[in-house]
């Protein structure tokens, strides 16, 4: 059962992506306006593409090379956050995604943290890891099935089978709680410059502190055009226009 | 004048070399000093010849120095020359804290100066010295006066400006009036000019004036001072020593005597009034790079070529140039720059004292090599100063050199830039990474996230475990209960057989009515937990009649007479008839009230 979901999965994924990536041409001309230094036009070119194919990494990460190189830090961190959450063991993207955030003042790695584990910790995806997670869900449930069902004997064959499944399932579960803890699915990106955070949701509210483009946010809750986030780097909280923000 | 020209002459005759002793001293113009003020080190040569050696500075390691002139006295009394020669040095601290100045010798000095203790403070803390102790002196006035043994001879002192910011040009003017006719050599003694770098203002300059209805021929000298703290500085008095002849033929009884007299010249010396000058500090708001230099600067940069290969040298010449003391003007800052490798600089200096203001233009040369081709731009040097007559800081910027810089040949590097320390690479930019060229293909990743993406379907495995659980309740319940699971199963056992006698043809009469009568024992039997062998029907109805929930009377009549037909089926062939499949269904039908009878 499992084997055959992953493998119409498998199939249909490749199939997806082809599809998504279909646009050869258009792909062309946006290089070849990025090449030519038309960082504008490549990134509305790059923004087509990429809203045609959501779930490629690598438009994603050509959009914010080309928002990146037209001066707009914050969007451009946006895409490659994006791209990071689909492909995070892609150097390229790791690489860039690092050096928009350092021109933001924020780190990639959490301070402290040994770069190599690091890079363990988010070398799957949020989306790889939830399914993972749901694959030993399925293995464990199903073994654990046949063990109610079986006999004696077959009911021993089984037992080391449903043990590492339902390890396996332990594991990726909480890896993809943990995941989730540290890159909250609600975060966004600052993307005016100079942002300026006030103490409530409006401009009769004084202003509590700036935070610089391409800054990285979490978003606590929305009250009409503002929404209340928090500087992930910083810790400080505050209400900032929603047209300032870029969600992910 | 004639007297100073007279001993210039001499002392050029006797400027050959001695072999007698020189000594050499050091003095700091004070011993604390604050980040962005300067002091002075006045190093004084002095030996019995006219040409004494330079210094052999140390390095100094927390003072940038500039060397801020020289100033020289001679005399030539009996034939023999004496000299003294004070070498000033203008230090600007570089850090805070306390230092030493290492010790100072020169060519032919036996022992050197012991070293000289400075401390640093940070900027804006109060190391100003005192203003000098003693008579205030008298402002710098330009009318003259007259000092010394009469008014045959005097000489005046003024300055151009009562107040002075630091480090900005003052001039001194000192006249010497001369009524009388001088016999043999004079010698003059400059001023002392503690707290101040100086810069002769050439030539001396000579002629006639009347004053008071008198006669005077005068000499004239202008010095330049650069005052290097703030208050109340003193100039000392300027002297003469000349001889006159004594005129006074009062006493003169003939010809030898006044021709006696007038041989026999008489010493007189003549001194100038000390001045003041009140020195105001700089404000504040120093801009970076600052190091006291007070004046009107502009800038501009050449370079000897601008096409070049990596790896060749390009002569950067950055030169500064307006009124000021422009020794003190400093090296600009190399700009940090990946694509441009900056070598030592050298500077030169031309000084131009026209109108009697110091001025000129210092050039500074570097070599720079650049790393990469391509268009690369050497940012401007910036020079800061301080602009007296606006009473601001100002800045003095070149405009920025771009070079077009042209991939180098194999090698062209190193023939021109020093090899690098260790082999390795160098980083140059800095800069993200490109774009996709063929966007990666992760097919086992994409079917992961696909299979997260699953939904409602994640409910099945929690479905079948469930059902599986269940069926393994039910199964372990029918193992602990044998006699209620048997009587559970009896309908659908008796239903078996029943469809396996409606199913048999005409010629297995026999074989369905054995079937249909081992049905109604069975079920029979099941139901009461009772072996089917031996079953009769009178057994079977007392067993029925004693359950807790009895059949009705009706179904249990129904019971007797299909169990009768039955046995007449089974032993009786013949008398039944070949309709077996209707006789099961029928069978079947009572057995089926039966049971839900027994389970209300």
């Amino acid at each position: 059962m499992i084997a055959a979901l992953l493998l119409a999965a498998a199939l249909a994924a490749p199939a997806r992506a082809a599809a998504a990536s279909a646009p050869a041409a258009p792909a062309a001309d946006a290089r070849a306006l990025y090449d030519a230094g038309r960082y504008d036009d490549a990134a509305a070119a790059f923004e087509t593409l990429a809203a045609a194919a959501p779930r490629d990494a690598a438009r994603q990460y050509d959009l914010g090379n080309a928002l990146f190189k037209a001066g707009r830090l914050g969007r451009a961190t946006a895409a490659y956050e994006r791209a990071f959450a689909l492909d995070p063991r892609d150097s390229d993207i790791r690489f860039n995604l690092a050096f928009a955030l350092r021109r933001a003042g924020e780190d990639f790695a959490p301070p402290g943290a040994p770069p190599a584990l690091f890079w363990a910790f988010t070398a799957l995806s949020e989306r790889e890891l939830a399914g993972l997670h749901w694959l030993a869900a399925w293995a464990a449930l199903l073994l654990a099935a046949a063990g109610l069902l079986a006999g004696a004997r077959r009911r021993e064959t089984l037992a080391p089978w449903l043990a590492g499944a339902a390890a396996a399932w332990l594991v990726f579960g909480l890896w993809w709680a943990a995941l989730r803890s540290v890159l909250p699915p609600d975060r966004g990106v600052i993307v005016a410059a100079h942002a300026e955070l006030r103490h409530g949701p409006g401009q009769n509210f004084g202003v509590a502190f700036t935070a610089p483009e391409g800054r990285r946010v979490r978003v606590l809750g929305a009250s009409g055009a503002w929404l209340e986030v928090g500087v992930l780097k910083e810790g400080a909280r505050g209400w900032i226009e929603a047209a300032s923000v870029e969600r992910l | 004048m004639r007297g100073l020209l007279l001993l210039l002459a001499a002392l050029a005759a006797a400027s050959a070399p001695a072999a007698a002793a020189v000594t050499v001293s050091a003095e700091l113009s004070r011993d604390k000093v604050s980040l962005g003020e300067q002091l002075t080190l006045s190093v004084t040569l002095a030996g019995d010849q006219a040409s004494l050696p330079s210094p052999r500075m140390p390095a100094i390691d927390a003072f940038s120095v500039y060397d801020a002139g020289r100033s020289q006295s001679l005399s030539f009394v009996n034939g023999r020359v004496t000299s003294n020669v004070v070498f000033t040095y203008a230090l600007t601290p570089r850090s805070v804290g306390k230092f030493k100045i290492p010790p100072i010798t020169a060519d032919g000095v036996e022992t050197p100066t012991p070293p000289l203790d400075v401390e640093v403070l940070p900027a804006g803390a109060s190391a100003a010295a005192p203003p000098p102790p003693g008579a205030p002196g008298r402002p710098g006035a330009p009318a003259p006066s007259r000092a010394g043994r009469s008014s045959d001879l005097f000489i005046s002192a003024s300055l151009d400006k009562p107040r002075a910011y630091v480090n900005q040009q003052v001039t001194l003017t000192i006249r010497f009036y001369n009524g009388v006719q001088l016999i043999g050599d004079l010698r003059y003694d400059a001023p002392a000019l503690t707290g101040f770098l100086t810069e002769e203002l050439p030539p001396v300059r000579t002629g006639m004036t009347v004053i008071d209805g008198r006669r005077y021929q005068y000499s004239e000298i202008k010095i330049a001072l650069f005052p290097i703290q703030a208050g109340r500085l003193k100039i000392g008095s300027a002297a003469i020593h000349c001889q006159v002849a004594r005129m006074d033929g009062s006493n003169l009884q003939d010809f030898f005597d006044r021709f006696m007299a007038m041989s026999a010249p008489e010493p007189v010396t003549v001194n100038s009034d000390p001045l003041t000058l009140q020195v105001d500090p700089l404000p504040p708001g120093k801009p970076d790079g600052f190091t006291g230099v007070v004046g009107r600067l502009t800038a501009r940069v050449s370079a000897d070529r601008t096409e070049v290969k990596a790896g060749e040298a390009v002569t950067l010449s950055a030169t500064v140039s307006g009124t000021g003391n422009l020794k003190s003007v400093p090296e600009p800052q190399k700009p940090d720059l990946p694509a441009l490798r900056f070598f030592e600089t050298a500077a030169s200096a031309v000084m131009d004292k026209t109108g009697d203001r110091v001025g000129g233009s210092k050039t500074f040369r570097t070599v720079v090599v650049p790393r990469v081709s391509g268009r690369v731009r050497v940012p401007p040097f910036t020079f800061s100063y301080f602009d007296p007559e606006t009473k601001a800081y100002a800045r003095a910027q070149t405009a920025p050199v771009d070079l077009n810089v042209a991939p180098g040949a194999p090698g062209a590097a190193s023939a021109s830039a020093p090899p690098p320390s260790a082999p390795g690479l160098t980083a140059i930019g800095d800069d993200i990474r490109y774009l996709k060229i063929s966007p990666a293909s992760a097919p086992l990743s994409a079917a992961l996230a696909a299979f997260a993406d699953a939904g409602p379907w994640h409910a099945l495995p929690i479905a079948g475990f469930l059902a599986a659980a269940a069926l393994a309740w039910r199964r372990r319940a029918a193992a602990s209960d044998p006699r209620g699971r048997r009587a559970r199963e009896a309908l659908a056992r008796a239903q078996a057989r029943l469809h396996e006698a409606a199913a048999l043809p005409a010629a297995g009469a026999a074989r369905a009515a054995a079937l249909i009568d081992d049905a109604l024992a069975g079920f029979v039997a099941d139901k009461l937990g009772v072996p089917a062998a031996g079953l009769t029907l009178k057994t079977a109805l007392d067993g029925l009649k004693a359950l807790p929930k009895p059949p009705s009377a009706a179904t249990l009549a129904r019971l007797h007479a299909a169990w009768e037909e039955a046995d007449l089926r089974r032993f009786a062939p013949d008398a039944a008839g070949d309709d077996a499949p209707r006789f099961s269904n029928e069978t079947s039908s009572l057995l089926k009230a039966l049971d839900e009878e027994m389970r209300r």
